[in-house]
């Protein structure tokens, strides 16, 4: 009798586990054939409200297996118009064939007007939201609209945001003129108190209105292409200008994020002629001191160079050429550092490279009473000193210009 | 064990030659493999003794006996009572080595339904049970199941004698004891327990003779019966009784301090205790060079892994997770699974049943037809069901990768374990994703820990941890680092070999 019951709870137990397996059906399930992927998103501005592009990946023409037709473009976009960016987003479910799914997205591209007027808000549902992860890039257009960016066609990688998300990488580690900021870094630098952040700025190249079609891609010269052109500086949430090249270089430098890069100097021997140096390792510290008062901050860059090329008749196994080399190479990444620094003092009055985080740091007594550090930091005082040293000269050991003057 | 035949009267010999042969001939029923072969002795004086010697055909050989037993005629005729010829046939005339003199009915019923011949004289209530035995065994082949690459070729066969020879000529110790007992009702299957005295713990001895003792069943076909009465949990996918073809197993086991059941009519013999981690354990692991074998022992807990959890993996990825799959896989993933009709589970459990089915025909079809089955299968339920939309590609190969992982698993029964476990992760992953494939291990787990094989715990060496076990765990230590036995099972003898 006592077994009986015992059996007879158990056959229930065992009843209502499967039950709720089976029950359980839709329960944040989704199959992959259900989904949308999305992969790049735009916000731009039409009046008031926000202009969500979705750059959706269209799977069967991505993938490798064979017997899919060619004809149709591998990925899609749709717009929508909303109040906010998830009221655009659901208003977008009525144009889109499956759910939407944001988790893999690749970028995110923010239109040069939404970024002036400031891009905490749209940002806010892009922090919140669970299902995507905080490890996409960030880009402000430049030039063109955010969905402008995202209708174009890519050559070599089918899906045109995996090409701006492996673009961005690969120039970012190797030449170091563009900046690669995650969304989780950009949250924290709009936090960092001394530190205005910065974004790395996308435009188009060539004939934007044939770029738009699969048939662009037939072309060996590309009919357009999308480009990376230095960054756009913030002042909190608000974008402030336009950063070149060298602006952004210099950003890398002074936030030791740089892996590799190269610059060109003149030769020592004054023919005029060029050299180009290659950077395998950067570190740059940047202390402060105290004049009046006044901070002053001073920015040492240790670079370690290769030679990459020499254009002109130097005797490069002369210890007193490397020596001139090196005095060149210092003076050349001084001068890029101060042209720069002048620049967000003067022109964009932004803190970009995070001078006012090193005060913070290390006087925050001082720190406490400067009310508005970008006011500040136009006309505080920095200096720069480069201090390159030379690793290698490469495997041919003089210059081929040298051996054939001979 | 009382025996008890339904033709007997009385449980002794009655003398009268006419009427024994007819009860023992109706306590078989009179069947026709009783043979009853006559003959005459002259006594001393002109008496005659009449004489019948009883064997079963097939079971014994009884040329010899009988040739003896006719050749003695001259010599019979100095015995006056037929009690002093029967004592003289039994030291002077048969060459057996085994004569014994009996008047028991069971007893002669018991002798010669094993191959024993009966002698039989009028006028004598004893009769003589000669060992004729005759022990036709399949000859010593290699063993199927655990073959290897390099190690002893040799194979246990279904004949318990010659199984018992195989143990004793690897180990050659006059420690090394064997205790048989009869177990089933009817059958009387002939089963040994097998030990080295000075190694073995006496409680777990003790444990295996009370445990078969209690065994009360009509017959005994197959080890597995036994294994199922004595194991320690009846419902448990994981084995806690050891099974191997291979003298060699069972040798190492003993020198362990295992105790070893063998059973006459099956060349698998039990080993015990058994131990979770055991079943990873190939012989070959010790005649392979030590490094190697770690590698290809930690090879084997990863397929175990891989066989157990691979499709419910899946399964929670796809169809919760795909935030977790690489961007260009996930396109991939996603392209293959256009137009499949069925969710990722109902897909799983498609070729999951279909492999299973494949797996269960090849093992059963005749061999000549292998072939042809392999290749439909390959063919048709893969490549086929991709094509026709049935099943994404993503998932043959995941089932693919189950099933011959599964296979890495030296012990069959093991992989039974993963087999079981497969299916019921599988629904966990697919009702609550990756959260339930981590309920699911629990369980396992928790499971494991309950489980103990002869009053050592299963999951020994592991927990509770033996540091000196290590050694031969996850690792396979060089033979010489090897110093003392496994700790776990708690030998009388810990010192295996000396340090050089």
């Amino acid at each position: 009798m006592r077994s009986g019951t015992f059996v007879r709870i158990l056959l229930v137990t065992a009843l209502l586990l499967s039950a709720s397996g089976v029950l359980s059906a839709c329960w944040s399930r989704h199959e992959l054939n259900d989904l949308s992927i999305v992969v790049g998103l735009g916000i731009d501005k039409q009046g008031k409200k926000y202009k969500v592009t979705a750059q959706i990946v269209n799977p069967g023409q991505v993938s490798t297996r064979q017997g899919v037709s060619n004809n149709f473009s591998p990925v899609i976009t749709y717009e929508a118009i909303g109040k906010t960016v998830p009221d655009a987003l659901t208003r977008m479910t009525a144009k889109a064939a499956r759910q939407l799914y944001l988790s893999h997205l690749r970028i995110l591209i923010i239109g040069e007007e939404v970024a002036r007027e400031g891009i905490g808000k749209p940002l806010d549902f892009m922090a919140r939201d669970r299902e995507l992860r905080t490890d996409f890039f960030l880009v402000v257009a430049k030039g063109s609209s955010a969905e402008e960016l995202l209708n174009m066609y890519s050559p070599i990688d089918p899906i045109p945001s995996n090409n701006f998300y492996t673009k961005l990488e690969t120039s970012d580690r190797l030449w170091a003129a563009t900046g690669k900021i995650t969304l989780d870094m950009l949250i924290q630098e709009l936090y960092r108190p001394g530190k205005s952040p910065a974004l790395t700025a996308l435009e188009i190249v060539g004939d934007s209105k044939k770029g738009d079609s699969i048939a662009s891609g037939r072309a060996i010269d590309p009919v357009v292409i999308l480009k990376y052109n230095g960054m756009a500086a913030f002042v909190y949430d608000k974008m402030v200008g336009w950063m070149n090249e060298n602006d952004t270089k210099v950003l890398n430098y002074l936030q030791n994020t740089i892996v590799q890069t190269n610059f060109v100097i003149n030769c020592p021997d004054g023919s005029g002629e060029q050299l180009t140096l290659q950077v395998v390792n950067s570190h740059s510290k940047t202390s402060v001191s105290y004049e009046n008062g006044e901070p002053v901050f001073h920015a040492v860059i240790r670079n370690e160079v290769n030679i990459q090329d020499i254009n002109c008749p130097i005797d490069i196994m002369d210890e007193k050429t490397i020596k001139s080399i090196t005095e060149l190479a210092n003076k050349r990444v001084e001068q890029l550092v101060m042209t720069s620094v002048k620049k967000a003092q003067t022109e964009l009055k932004a803190d970009i490279y995070g001078f006012g985080e090193v005060l913070h740091r290390k006087n925050p007594k001082l720190w406490k009473t400067i009310p508005d550090w970008n006011k500040r930091f136009a006309t505080v005082k920095v200096t720069v000193r480069g201090d390159n040293h030379i690793r290698r000269i490469g495997s041919t050991v003089q210059s081929i210009e040298k051996e054939t003057k001979r | 064990m009382v025996n008890q035949s339904a033709a007997d009267s009385g449980s002794t010999l009655s003398g009268n030659l006419k009427q024994d042969k007819q009860r023992i001939s109706d306590g078989l029923g009179n069947s026709q493999d009783l043979f009853l072969r006559p003959f005459q002795a002259d006594l001393a004086g002109s008496g005659k003794a009449e004489g019948a010697v009883l064997y079963m055909e097939g079971l014994s050989y009884s040329n010899n006996l009988l040739q003896s037993l006719l050749a003695s005629h001259d010599a019979s005729a100095k015995f006056t009572s037929t009690e002093q010829l029967l004592a003289h046939y039994q030291e002077k005339v048969i060459a057996e080595g085994s004569v014994i003199q009996s008047a028991s009915i069971d007893e002669i019923f018991d002798k010669l339904l094993t191959g024993h011949s009966i002698v039989l004289l009028d006028g004598c209530p004893q009769a003589l049970i000669v060992g004729t035995v005759d022990l036709q065994a399949r000859p010593v082949e290699e063993p199927n199941v655990q073959s290897v690459v390099r190690g002893p070729r040799e194979g246990f066969t279904e004949l318990i004698s010659q199984n018992i020879a195989m143990i004793r000529r690897k180990i050659n110790s006059r420690h090394l004891w064997m205790e048989s007992i009869q177990i089933g009702r009817i059958t009387k299957t002939k089963v040994t327990i097998a030990y080295i005295d000075t190694i073995v713990n006496e409680n777990v001895l003790a444990e295996v003779r009370k445990r078969l003792r209690q065994i009360d069943i009509d017959g005994i076909l197959e080890s597995n019966y036994i294994e199922e009465h004595i194991q320690d949990k009846k419902y448990s996918p994981f084995p806690t009784v050891f099974n191997t073809e291979r003298p060699d197993v069972i040798a190492a086991g003993l020198l362990e301090g295992r105790v070893a059941i063998l059973v006459d009519g099956t060349p698998f013999v039990l080993l015990v205790p058994a131990l979770f981690t055991q079943f990873f354990q190939s012989s070959e692991d010790y005649y392979e060079r030590a490094d190697f074998s770690t590698l290809i022992r930690l090879l084997r807990f990863l397929s175990f892994l891989l066989a157990t959890i691979t499709p419910s993996f899946y399964i929670a990825i796809t169809t919760f997770h795909q935030e977790m799959l690489p961007t260009t896989l996930l396109y991939n993933l996603a392209s293959q699974r256009e137009g499949v009709p069925f969710p990722a589970f109902i897909e799983a459990l498609i070729m999951e049943i279909t492999f299973e089915i494949l797996r269960e025909a090849s093992v059963r079809m005749p061999k000549t037809i292998g072939q042809s089955i392999s290749i439909v299968g390959t063919l048709v339920v893969g490549q086929a069901a991709v094509e026709a939309g049935l099943v994404s590609a993503a998932m043959v190969i995941v089932v693919s990768i189950t099933a011959i992982a599964n296979f890495v698993l030296p012990a069959f029964n093991l992989g039974i374990a993963a087999r079981l476990l497969r299916f019921m992760l599988m629904m966990m992953a697919a009702s609550f994703g990756l959260y339930g494939i981590f309920i699911g291990i629990l369980l396992i787990v928790l499971h494991l820990c309950t489980l103990s094989s002869f009053g050592v715990p299963y999951t020994a060496p592991l927990a509770p941890f033996k540091s000196e076990d290590q050694k031969d765990t996850f690792f396979r230590f060089p033979i010489p680092f090897m110093l003392k036995r496994p700790a776990s099972l708690r030998p009388q003898q810990q010192v295996r070999q000396k340090r050089r």
